[in-house]
């Protein structure tokens, strides 16, 4: 029985793991103690992570549609089709109809062959990482105007500020730090639509009305100004900052949140007298727009407190923040033209709903998966992946470590790791094919780059977007919620048997008080609609949400929304 | 009483263990030196230059050798009938420098899976294996309490061969006749135990209990968890941290519950797995029906240390579900390992705060 | 040391549909070995599997006289029990079992017998009635009550007849709701306690059924005068090993596979864990 060291394939926290192996099976896994991030912990998904390896559900072998159903083929007819329809397609409507995507569980190689796929041999610039549109360039969000977070400076700091940030679910590695610190005597301010268990021992914790963080930072923004005056005299920008800050007075900000000045000005207190603040986000939890002002007031705020203040920025994946790296794509890129579309794993929430609803018009749809996920399923040519635990290759973890998974098992058999299965396709379009050791090089070259160091100060003021109007049809908001077991699309999580014994109903909580007045009880279904789309679930009543607030974790389900009994 | 008592110098033991796997496979505490952390797990040696009896904690507890996190019970086939197929690992196996708290679990464990039923896939490896425990003069780490709940840190009985570290060399001391075998293959490696050999060990030993750093009180709560007097408020405190991974039971050593899965390659066959599985989790005793006795973590958790500590399971099983090896105070993210859960029921604060146990790192 | 996670294989003699969702199965167990050396008492139950679906514990529905073949009642509710709704006769499962403890036989010899049974309960205490029909004389009175929601969830219609013709028992059935070719009783399986006469103290009372149904059963048994270890009935729980082992089934420090599914109304009161 051999143990593998290797690195969780999960979210982005990067906790290291051993994979047991025994007969060529991955058996079970076990925690790294000496691991910098982890520290012997590892969340459920970590822990059962090795599941879903040896599932029978797993793709075995190429998949081609004839008529309305999708048939086994051989690579060599798969590799073929997908090649043909990819210079035909070309050929016919352009490099711009072509348009390629690479999930954020992507190991940075892959990622990397993907683009020269897509750049080099097919020539178009739609090509899309982990998400279809980033609030922020990578350049733009490390411009090194505010220093990085890493996990150590949680235990050390005197204040954790925690924004929107679902303490146990989304990145429990550094969330088990927030904990630690906490019971050590660090205070913890958070801001979050939902009372979460931690907000109960925050210092303060302001429940905020969903989509409102923005407005609450202009409102903190805003009292540094009517605080200290003078100090930002002459720094870029500041006029057009404290000009838009003046439109968010305690008063008004208490009322679009919906929370007392009493606190609003506790929490600045707070904030103003720490010594070592680490502000803390989970990146890509909201729509594109809203989060690129999130993050510009965060800055901000920051660059104001001055001397000690740290910014985490928490990436989902495994290896987002290595495909936000290498992103060259930013916000609005159009679809429309698209014709054929080559999928790395699936894009998910908003996302997956977008490319799913270019079906109609597609002429080719090519999926790399694990198993038959979604996207594979309306897919035209299935290729069949390994797993994390049959290939080489590196994750770049939210705070930027690369770290390597290993293959401890060959590829299961009839699967081909996604690296082997594009530098065939690119032979199979006559292009050069990049050595395994170039691309191994690239990726050390890229992601070796330091970030560019800015000491110069300089504001941003982005305008707020405003909360998602309400109205009598549509009276709630949605807002999306990380459950730690759901994981991205939960292709991965629902094979896993543990794991899909624990999510076997999916629910939305609502506000008790309301729970009542609908007529609804315990075990009930509702059916929830909003202007984009409908879902019926199971309803549960919470004390934790305030009035007019649904929490779910259909990510792809967010705003204002109607309530109907089912 | 002493025991039969041989002293091997440190200079021979890796011969000692060469010989040893002549006759069967040797799994000890070893370092993997391509891994870029530096932990210590127990796996096979291929060379006997790889074991380092100087290791801390493997952080997973030896019962995945015997209670394996996925074991195949059996293989099935659907062909005129149906037919089906089970196989019994009898593997000889020396398990070399086991800790004492380590080497309870597996005999708590031989328990219970003898206990009304037998478990061959258990018991079985248990039986074809020959421990030699590594009795701790200093804890391994910070986080030990094994001395709170007779965990170590040397055994009375249990084992095959107790080692005791004299410095230069190891006093030896034979439990069973499997011990005394796995000495008499390699006769010429061991001398005979003098009086200041047992001296020599006194004298070390008489210091080690001042050594451990945590405290964990379990009288109290044990009375309380047994007549049910911890207010509910307790176990919801403990649902409102609990990140609900798991992680305690995977680490503990005397964690054995468990799922079995059929996994089907084709429709005409496949295999019936167990699996590990943890009572914490709230899933775990669904009904198909969808109804739930135990619908909250809170439950489930209150669950988990009445069948750990309550009198009721103790004279089922014949002592407590804790040696004190300390890997829950590791595994979990957010401070209620046991000694913070016993602390917390024993004081009966509700605004007691959790304190954490080191400032930072157990390591460090 | 026999594997006690490796079923034996049995063939299905027969199905019979008891109800829209409730079939029996007749069973045999294949190897001549295994079926002469297989005995049970009544309240036992056996682990039944599909292989490639799973297991489920059912109830062994047939008396121990009973040769040849046992019997086991199934509901489809879940992939097992639906897997095992689409086998037919000739194909094979695996058993594993008898496990579990059993309802108390000769300790009751002597006593007068209540059984009270609801829908799907009846399984089980069938076991039992034709058991003690074996050995009617060491018995006292014996009186039957059992309800079902329809006429059409009635299990074993055929031999409730044959126990309603039986002079030496009373017989009473209920439904909750009647329908056109109904001419018995109408109300919840309860309403027939009142049409009976007890010895609180002389009588020993078996009940099974859904556990709202248990429930009031029990409140109007102790309301009656019957002590709690008079008071027999079973307890479910999800149960995966069925061997005291996987702690799936357990309640408090009891395992409902080892201590159970027979538990006294005493030894319910005395557990560790609400029920």
């Amino acid at each position: 029985m051999r143990n593998a060291f290797s690195t969780c394939n999960y979210c982005g926290c990067g906790c290291g793991l051993f994979l047991m192996e025994k007969d060529s099976r991955i058996i079970g896994v076990g925690p790294s103690l000496s691991h910098p991030v982890s520290q012997g912990t590892l969340c459920l998904k970590g822990w059962t992570s090795y599941q879903y390896i040896h599932s029978p559900s797993r793709l075995t072998q190429p998949l081609i549609r004839k008529g309305s159903n999708l048939k086994e083929a051989t690579w060599e007819e798969a590799l073929s089709a997908a090649a043909e329809g990819l210079k035909s397609a070309r050929q016919k409507f352009g490099p711009q109809a072509i348009a390629f995507f690479g999930a954020g569980r992507a190991t940075n190689e892959e990622l990397l062959l993907l683009q020269y796929l897509a750049e080099e041999v097919i020539g178009t610039r739609l090509i899309f990482l982990d998400s279809l549109s980033h609030s922020l360039s990578y350049k733009d969000l490390f411009d090194g105007k505010v220093d990085q977070a890493n996990i150590e400076d949680i235990g050390v700091s005197d204040l954790l500020v925690l924004v929107n940030s679902d303490s146990k679910e989304q990145h429990p590695a550094f969330s088990g730090q927030v904990w630690k610190a906490l019971d050590n005597g660090t205070k913890v301010l958070s801001f979050s639509t939902r009372r979460d268990p931690l907000a109960k021992h925050s210092q303060i914790h302001l429940q905020i009305s969903p989509f409102t963080e923005g407005a609450l930072l202009k409102g903190l923004i805003n009292l540094y100004f009517s605080d200290e005056a003078s100090r930002w005299g002459t720094i870029p920008g500041v006029n057009e900052l404290r000009e838009m800050a003046r439109d968010y007075s305690p008063q008004r900000v208490s009322q679009i949140c919906g929370i007392r000045e009493d606190d609003l000005r506790s929490a600045f207190s707070l904030l103003s007298s720490a010594r070592a603040p680490v502000f803390i986000y989970p990146w890509g939890s909201m729509e594109a727009t809203r989060e690129k002002a999130l993050i510009e007031d965060l800055k901000d705020l920051l660059m104001m407190k001055g001397e000690g203040g740290k910014l985490a920025i928490l990436y989902p994946s495994c290896n987002s923040r290595g495909a936000h790296l290498l992103a060259k794509n930013g916000i609005g890129q159009d679809l429309s033209q698209v014709k054929v579309l080559l999928l790395l794993g699936e894009p998910y929430g908003e996302d997956r709903r977008a490319i799913l609803s270019l079906r109609g018009r597609l002429d080719l749809l090519i999926s790399l998966d694990l198993f038959m996920s979604p996207t594979a399923e309306a897919a035209d040519i299935v290729f069949p992946s390994s797993s994390f635990a049959e290939k080489a290759g590196t994750f770049t973890s939210t705070e930027g470590r690369i770290q390597e998974i290993i293959p401890a098992i060959d590829p299961l058999r009839g699967t081909r790791p996604d690296a082997e299965i594009l530098t065939s396709l690119c032979a199979q379009l006559g292009a050069k094919v990049p050595s395994w050791e170039d691309v191994r090089k690239q990726v050390s070259q890229i992601l070796g780059t330091p970030g560019p160091r800015n000491s110069e100060m300089r504001f941003e003021a982005e305008p707020v977007p405003p909360p998602p109007e309400l109205d009598e049809s549509f009276p709630f908001t949605f807002v999306g919620d990380a459950v730690n077991l759901r994981w991205h699309t939960d292709t991965r999580v629902m094979k896993t048997p543990i794991l899909a014994r624990e999510l076997f109903e999916n629910y939305i909580e609502m506000n008790l008080e309301e729970f009542r007045d609908l007529g609804l009880r315990e075990g009930m279904t509702a059916k929830f609609i909003t202007r984009a789309g409908e879902v019926v679930a199971k309803v549960r009543p919470t004390e934790v949400l305030k009035k007019g607030t649904l929490l779910s974790s259909y990510y792809s389900l967010l705003g204002p929304v109607r309530v109907e009994r089912a | 009483m002493q025991k039969e008592a041989r002293i091997i110098s440190k200079s021979h033991v890796l011969e000692w263990v060469k010989n040893l796997q002549g006759i069967g496979e040797v799994i000890g505490p070893t370092k993997d030196p391509k891994a870029p952390t530096h932990d210590y797990v127990f796996a096979r040696l291929s060379s006997p230059e790889e074991i380092r009896l100087d290791y801390t904690h493997d952080l997973l507890p030896l019962k995945r050798f015997f209670f394996s996190p996925t074991e195949t019970l059996l293989r099935y086939r659907y062909q005129d009938g149906v037919h089906l197929e089970a196989e019994i690992d009898e593997t000889k196996r020396f398990f070399f420098g086991v800790r004492s708290c380590d080497m309870i679990g597996v005999r708590y464990l031989q328990n219970i899976f003898s206990a009304n039923y037998e478990d061959p896939y258990v018991l079985k490896k248990i039986e074809s294996a020959t421990f030699i425990t590594l009795a701790c003069h200093t804890p391994p780490l910070d986080t030990c309490f094994c001395i709170c709940i007779d965990g170590g840190p040397s055994l009375a009985e249990g084992y095959d061969i107790q080692l005791w570290d004299l410095e230069d060399r190891y006093l030896v001391e034979v439990g069973s006749e499997k011990g005394m075998a796995a000495i008499s293959a390699s006769e010429g490696l061991f001398k005979a135990a003098r009086d200041q050999d047992f001296r020599d060990r006194e004298k070390r030993q008489s210091v080690t209990d001042q050594m451990f750093k945590i405290d964990a009180y379990f009288s109290r709560s044990i009375y309380r968890v047994t007549t049910g007097k911890v207010p509910d408020e307790v176990w919801q405190e403990l649902e409102d941290r609990c990140f609900n991974c798991g992680g305690c039971y995977y680490v503990c050593p005397m964690c054995y519950c468990f799922q079995i899965i059929d996994c089907p390659h084709s429709p005409t066959e496949g295999e019936r797995q167990r699996i590990w599985d943890s009572c914490v989790h709230v899933g775990f005793q669904r009904e198909t029906s969808g109804h739930n006795p135990r619908p909250k973590l809170a439950e489930t958790i209150k669950h988990r240390y009445f069948h750990k500590i309550s009198y009721q399971n103790f004279k089922r099983e014949g002592r407590n579900g804790c040696v004190g090896c300390g890997r829950c105070l590791i595994a979990c993210y957010s401070n209620i390992d046991m000694p913070s859960v016993l602390r917390k029921i024993r004081k009966d604060q509700l605004t007691m705060s959790w304190k954490g146990h080191f400032d930072g790192h157990p390591l460090k | 040391m026999d594997n006690i996670y490796l079923p034996k294989i049995a063939k299905i003699l027969g199905i019979q549909t008891e109800t829209s969702d409730v079939k029996t199965f007749v069973l045999q167990l294949k190897d001549e070995g295994a079926h002469s050396a297989f005995d049970f008492k009544p309240g036992q139950f056996v682990e039944v599997g599909v292989f490639g679906v799973g297991e489920v514990p059912i109830g062994l529905s047939s008396s121990p006289f009973q040769k040849g073949s046992f019997e086991i009642a199934v509901r489809a509710v879940g992939s097992v029990t639906n897997a095992l709704h689409q086998r037919s006769p000739g194909d094979e499962v695996g058993i594993r079992g008898p496990l579990g403890n059993s309802f108390p036989f000769e300790e009751v010899m002597g006593k007068d017998i209540l059984y009270i049974g609801g829908g799907i309960g009846l399984p089980p205490l069938r076991s039992l009635i034709n058991s003690m029909f074996e050995k009617r004389q060491d018995f006292g009175k014996i009186t039957i009550l059992y309800g079902a929601r329809t006429p059409g969830d009635r299990t074993y219609k055929k031999e409730l007849a044959q126990w309603a013709a039986r002079e030496d028992i009373e017989f009473h059935e209920t439904v909750d709701v009647g329908d056109e070719s109904w001419t018995g009783n109408v109300g919840v399986v309860t309403t027939l306690l009142k049409k009976i006469k007890v010895d609180p103290i002389r009588t020993v009372a078996f009940t099974c059924g859904p556990p709202i149904m248990i429930k009031f059963v029990i409140e109007d048994l102790l309301n009656l005068g019957f002590p709690g270890e008079n008071i027999v009935t079973t307890l479910e729980r999800y149960m995966k090993c069925g061997v005291g082992k996987c702690r799936h089934c357990c309640i408090g420090h009891k395992y409902v596979c080892l201590d159970g599914p027979i538990f006294t109304y005493q030894q319910i009161s005395e557990l560790t864990e609400r029920v």
